[in-house]
């Protein structure tokens, strides 16, 4: 067994049940999702920004190799809440993919017109 | 609600009335809300930067029976899209939205208007234009 397959196989059964959606595509993976601990805090609340409130906390996803994400582009639901791929990486030993990682933030739903009652 | 911020709902009413900006939704800025991540088409923030109040008496002096609040608004529309939308997509959609602003205005309330530079908004994956202007927003009676 290679060493892709062992750990894909460790992140099939450590792993929790996640929805990858690409667009109007969505698939059922197991994966790792985790607080991103950072040095200067275990936790971030939310920033008020003119957009609405901005969460700071960050997210690591760990997941198989063929775990299709995209940056700024692929949700994540995993225990009832939606993330948005911030960045990912490929992890490759020689010529193999062994699995990808990616960190990931809270996604912020579409926002509604507030100004549609004034019309 | 107070009376400029009656009065810059109804110009934001009338923006929206154009055909030119209909692609784009308006919110109220810093609200209780999550941020759109990543911004999905078009996204406008009505922003009032500051508000000061006008002495409308004649010869400065206060009359006896009031007078006509008026207010002077510095205000901002800040205006995001998604940053695979392009540069030049942000850039005609501002202009569209200066050109509404200034057809929306019946009571010349608006007065000297910019459209800023293209800034980036990386946290939520979006470019984002300001069009600021100043208006003078008066009670309609005395």
């Amino acid at each position: 067994m290679s060493i892709a397959q062992r750990i894909g196989a460790e992140i099939r059964r450590r792993g929790s049940s996640v929805t990858v959606q690409n667009g109007e595509n969505s698939i059922c993976e197991r994966a790792l999702v985790q607080p991103l601990r950072r040095a200067e805090s275990l936790w971030r609340g939310h920033e008020s920004v003119p957009e609405g409130l901005l969460t700071q906390s960050g997210y690591l996803f760990i997941g198989t190799a063929s775990c299709p994400l995209e940056e700024n582009s692929t949700v994540i639901i995993a225990d009832g809440r939606k993330y948005l791929v911030r960045r990912r990486e490929k992890y490759v030993v020689g010529d193999e993919s062994v699995y990808v990682r990616a960190i990931l933030t809270e996604f912020g739903e579409i926002r509604e017109d507030e100004f549609d009652e004034h019309a | 609600m107070s009376m400029p911020e009656d009065k810059l709902n109804s110009l934001i009413a009338a923006v929206k009335s154009s055909p030119d900006v209909s692609q784009i939704r308006f919110v109220r800025e810093h609200g209780n809300k999550l941020a759109e991540v990543p911004v999905n088409g078009a996204l406008c923030v009505v922003s009032v930067k500051s508000l000061g109040r006008l002495d409308r008496y004649v010869g400065g002096v206060a009359p006896s029976g009031g007078a006509a609040a008026a207010y002077i608004a510095e205000c901002e529309l800040l205006l995001y899209a998604n940053q695979n939308s392009g540069g030049s997509y942000l850039y005609g959609l501002a202009v569209s939205l200066a050109d509404a602003l200034r057809n929306a205005d019946n009571e010349g309330s608006v007065g000297k208007m910019k459209i800023g530079a293209q800034e980036s908004a990386s946290y939520s994956a979006s470019i984002m234009r300001r069009v600021s202007f100043e208006a003078v927003f008066e009670e309609d009676d005395v």
